[in-house]
């Protein structure tokens, strides 16, 4: 697990959508080493057959009615974003076909 | 060389639920931007999701349908990427743990069954929508769809062609439909699906590279799509070259794939479990309630229609097109009591002429103006013989526009089976007499002139005449004396 | 000795007559408008608020109501990551600077139904990631017992308003000891509940397996009060528990006679060093429950010394999602000149700091294609291990009791340079984070000034009880009776403030 120490930050980062700047990903990138190289121990414990916690109190996924509740009111929605118009969310337009 | 073409589907459904998967909000289709958003299918910070239970039932129902293996314990997991219509910056689906596997979709192509077998069948949410039009070079987001509970079907790469493909993505449409989960419609986007298609030299067992066809959504670009893709990798093969492991889009102006490369990074989703959503567990009995409540699958009927009812394969596939045009015809049928086979054809020739040119969807064979123990009174008077078929015609279209029944019909419009046999003796005669020179080519021996006569009998008793008495007394009449 | 009960006693000021509804609000309006700007103790103040809600309360009779509404009148501070609609909800972020909440958090709402007075949003660490409060994007918040030294985190501003006299009680959120660590800082007692216990719909995510809010009071009794209500099954949460949470505020005051025949978990080794005064402090208060009639046993949790890695590569995990979605489309920050979106996302998201990019980049890290197995999934395999550690070590005992921090408060900047030191103010709650259980932080004893050793003023000692899940009431009572034994002095001279 942990032959391989170094860790291509920039491709984490790009996986993220931060920008680092090359200051930040020899920082951040040898704190992350630093961090992980704190953790290997995880390495040496025996984890043959041991099933992994996604809850740690178990219960069934609850379900409810197939009810419509009102929606927010669309001015609401729309006022609380950076960028809008009368109807839509906008962003610079994505790169098409 | 030769090449085989080796397609799976990634087939999305829509679920026709009221509300959307994990919020409250309506699923209607057509609302203007951002009507049907909240907090939660909004990805506002701290706004959890609560499973909508309709949304398992539906998905139960497909899982049953196709004969999958229903998970007991499935698990929601996160899909992360970013997109401006995902607004979490990850989708809800299912990754390690689906909610149903196996199974497969019976199809009928060209006259033969064949199995498309499912690797899995899962429940996730849809995504917003992105349209690239907005004012001065910008994109815009509208998030009404996102949240919308969607099945994946996902097959197994058992088809070859690019029409069996197509008649694949019909099929499920068919089930979803008769199943009632979803209209399957996919000019509105409720039924989508993406292929994979690769090429492999005939009897060669290992697969090719295979390209994604991405967002398929007409039967018409599925096949299409997929043509123009084997033709493309068996060019680019039969050249030396190599196929490229990519996602191409489908160009249906252009009638190309187009390859998405140059845009789409390399995708690494990193799923992982859902925290916010416990395991979903199915009891026993919620798969015993679903099973119980499965209708008969639309090929199953056919066969039925076929093998019981001895409609010919073309009557039957017409028949089970739409779930509520069998109801109808079996409606039909039933209310007829003990029909035999003719009467049952000409039941379900009636349908597929008189209901079917007036209506617009087959699926408004349901609230027909004409019901079906209406129309089954109707041929009742044909099998009695006191209205013929071709009348049968002109009063199912006056039942159509007053809604009243047939004998009612019939009665005031004087449409019954002429039964004074002198009557029509006396037509009869009055015809051959009107035309000595017919009546001549007759007896020189062309004999197929008859239905001349008939015609001018049904035309002067305004089609009243038995055609069988009609047929029997000019036969007499002809072959006797002058 | 009495009962502490401070909320309790206001309520019965209230009831008597003794008291108008308001007096408790003034009270803390002063001190907040004494202290709380210097400490950095809130995001947004709402006196204003709190007094209009006071007076709907009066004029719907307060008298009356103090009986039927179980925190009638008592002021409050919420964590500035829960939302509240009409005060922005920050997380301590530049990135929702000014958000305002469309809709109310679970727990607010209880907490104003049942006639609570929120005076404002308390400071942070940014989205609930730190153990000093030193990540706030508005500044940090500093420990009322020495404002040279850190509250803890992440939930350093409701520790310190309630340390501090601005609040009878206050909400934080807790994923790896975020309520219970500033709370041993602070001198205070705070509850992280059993996972699923109180709703987190309204909470904005950290780390969706692990984050739980709860209560901080000055004393146990006032604390069982806000849980009992503010916890409780919410069908907004599908994570959120349906079994009763039992009569807690009685379970406080249960006395002694919920110590005799307690058995008593301690460790036998400790995962990381630990200062002397903490270690006196516990051992303090192990000695008090001895003398109570309880039994101590030694226990060990073999797989504690992995907590904090498993800890740490699971919350970064789950906020490299839940933190996906401030991405500057519908809501909170959006750089001004992004022409492509691969820009917009980028450039938006450089307002997290730089504790949060950290995360975002291990968690990102431990997901991605060809390391998951090995991180992620490896470290839940070892959270199943560390849960089940607690589960035997449940069957020797009733309670588990151990130092909530390692150290005293410590001095701002002393650990921002360094991750692994600053992560390891976290190694004793994060077991019960990772178990999902229920743990209680409260002052056991106080550490006098010694210039000496450059304790300018006096600092508290927490410790941390640990119970089985949903055995909140097991904690209270515990808590109670060791309260009352103790006797801590965590009366702290406001006005003075350690700026001496």
């Amino acid at each position: 697990m942990h032959n391989n120490k170094h860790v291509d930050i920039q491709a984490v980062a790009q996986l993220a959508q931060l920008e680092l700047t090359e200051q930040q990903a020899r920082d951040f990138g040898a704190q992350l080493e630093r961090v992980l190289e704190a953790f290997a121990a995880l390495d040496a414990v025996n984890v043959e057959g041991v099933e992994p916690t996604t809850h740690p109190v178990p219960l069934p996924c609850p379900r409810r009615a197939d009810e419509v509740t009102p929606s927010m009111a669309r001015e609401r929605l729309l006022d609380a974003a950076p960028a809008r118009d009368e109807a839509s969310f906008v962003v610079p337009r994505v790169i098409s076909g | 060389m030769s090449y085989e073409a080796v397609i799976g589907l990634e087939i999305h459904v829509q679920l026709g639920t009221r509300t959307k998967i994990f919020c409250g909000c309506s699923t209607a289709f057509g609302a203007p931007p951002n009507e049907h958003v909240c907090p939660v299918c909004s990805g506002q910070p701290g706004a959890m999701p609560v499973l909508n239970a309709e949304v398992v039932r539906y998905a139960l129902r497909m899982a049953l349908a196709c004969g999958c293996d229903v998970r007991r314990d499935s698990r929601f997991a996160r899909k992360n990427y970013f997109y401006p219509d995902l607004p979490k910056g990850y989708q809800v689906s299912q990754h390690e743990k689906p909610l149903a596997e196996g199974g497969a979709i019976e199809v009928l192509h060209e006259g033969e069954r064949f199995s498309v077998r499912l690797n899995r069948i899962h429940l996730e949410e849809d995504a917003g929508k992105t349209t690239h039009d907005g004012p001065g070079h910008t994109s815009l987001v509208d998030l009404n769809r996102a949240g919308v509970p969607l099945i994946e079907i996902v097959t197994e790469p058992d088809l070859s062609d690019a029409a069996a493909a197509a008649e694949t993505m019909r099929t499920v449409r068919g089930i979803v439909r008769a199943l009632g989960i979803s209209d399957g419609n996919m000019q509105e986007g409720s039924l989508r699906c993406d292929a994979n298609v690769s090429l492999r030299p005939v009897g060669q067992r290992t697969l090719g590279t295979k390209t994604e066809i991405k967002n398929l959504n007409s039967f018409r670009f599925v096949q299409r799509a997929l043509e123009f893709e084997i033709a493309r990798q068996r060019a680019l093969l039969d050249g030396g070259g190599q196929v490229v492991q990519e996602t191409r889009l489908y160009d249906d102006a252009r009638g190309v794939t187009l390859s998405m490369r140059s845009k789409e990074e390399a995708h690494d989703y990193r799923y992982f479990p859902e925290p916010d959503l416990p395991v979903l567990v199915i009891a026993e009995a919620e798969l015993a309630a679903a099973r119980a409540e499965l209708p008969e699958l639309p090929l199953a009927r056919r066969q039925r229609f076929i093998d019981v009812l001895s409609l010919t394969d073309d009557e039957a596939s017409e028949l089970v097109r739409e779930r509520e045009l069998g109801d109808y015809f079996e409606a039909v049928v039933a209310a007829l009591g003990d029909a035999d086979a003719r009467e049952i054809k000409r039941a379900a020739n009636f349908i597929r002429t008189e209901l079917l040119s007036r209506i617009d969807d087959a699926r408004d064979a349901a609230s027909a103006r004409v019901a079906p123990q209406r129309l089954a009174e109707l041929l009742a008077l044909v099998r009695a013989d006191r209205v013929s078929s071709k009348l049968a015609k002109t009063i199912f279209a006056k039942m159509w526009d007053n809604r009243r029944s047939a004998e009612e019909i019939a009665r005031a419009e004087d449409l019954f089976v002429e039964q004074d046999s002198a009557a029509v003796v006396a037509e009869v005669e009055r015809v051959l007499a009107a035309s000595p020179e017919e009546v001549a080519q007759y007896r020189s021996g062309k004999t197929k002139i008859i239905g001349y006569f008939v015609g001018q009998v049904m035309k002067a008793t305004r089609g009243k005449a038995p055609p069988q008495l009609v047929n029997q007394l000019l036969r007499e009449k002809l072959a006797g004396d002058d | 000795m009495a009962v502490r009960d401070e909320i309790g006693a206001a309520l019965a000021a209230l009831a008597s007559g003794e008291a108008v509804l308001g007096d408790a609000l003034d009270g803390c309006a002063e001190q907040i408008e004494a202290r709380a700007a210097d400490l950095g103790v809130f995001i947004s103040v709402d006196l204003d608020g709190a007094r209009a809600r006071a007076a709907e309360l009066i004029e719907r009779d307060a008298t009356r109501l103090a009986d039927a509404l179980p925190l009638c009148g008592v002021p409050v501070a919420v964590k500035d990551n829960m939302t509240l609609p009409g005060l922005p909800t920050t997380c301590g972020s530049r990135m929702l600077e000014g958000w305002q909440p469309p809709y109310e958090a679970t727990i607010v709402e209880r907490l104003r139904a049942a006639g609570a007075l929120v005076v404002g949003k308390t400071n942070m660490d940014e989205f609930a990631m730190g153990s000093s409060n030193e990540n706030s994007a508005y500044g940090p918040c500093k420990n009322p017992w020495d404002p040279e030294r850190v509250p803890g985190g992440s939930s350093g501003g409701s520790a310190a308003a309630v340390a501090a006299r601005m609040a009878l009680g206050a909400l934080g959120s807790d994923t790896g000891g975020s309520i219970r660590q500033p709370a041993a800082f602070c001198g205070v007692v705070g509850l992280k509940p059993t996972y699923g216990r109180i709703s987190r719909y309204g909470l904005v995510a950290f780390a969706s397996s692990l984050d739980q809010p709860g209560p901080l009071a000055r004393d146990v009794k006032s604390c069982a009060r806000l849980y009992a209500v503010v916890g409780g099954h919410d069908r907004r949460d599908s994570t959120s528990l349906t079994h009763p949470l039992g009569d807690v505020v009685a379970a406080a005051s249960a006395g002694e006679g919920a110590i005799d025949g307690l058995r008593v978990g301690v460790l036998s080794q400790s995962p990381v060093q630990v200062a002397p005064e903490v270690a006196s402090g516990v051992t303090r208060a192990t000695r008090a429950l001895a003398e109570m009639g309880a039994e101590l046993h030694e226990i060990t949790l073999p797989h504690a010394e992995h907590a904090l890695a498993t800890y740490y590569l699971i919350c970064t995990a789950e906020a490299s999602s839940n933190l996906a979605r401030y991405d500057g489309v519908r809501y909170g920050h959006r750089a001004a000149q992004a022409n492509d979106l691969g820009a917009l996302y980028r450039q938006s998201r450089a307002a997290f700091g730089d504790e949060v990019k950290r995360r975002i980049l291990l968690g990102t890290f431990a997901l991605s294609a060809g390391y998951h197995d090995d991180y992620y999934l490896r470290a839940q395999k070892v959270r199943t291990l560390i849960r089940r550690d607690f589960e035997k070590c449940f069957s020797q005992c009733d309670v588990l009791l151990l130092p909530t921090t390692p150290t005293l408060p410590f001095r701002r900047g002393e650990k921002t340079a360094d991750p692994v030191a600053m992560y390891q103010a976290d190694a004793f709650t994060v077991p019960a984070s990772l178990a999902g259980l229920p743990a209680l932080s409260m002052p056991c004893a106080v550490a006098p000034a010694a210039p000496e050793q450059g304790r300018a003023a006096p600092l508290p000692v927490g410790l941390q009880l640990i119970a089985p899940a949903l055995e909140e009431a097991r904690l209270f009572s515990v808590a109670g009776a060791l309260e009352a034994a103790l006797d801590v002095d965590v009366d702290i001279d406001i006005a003075a403030g350690g700026d001496a």
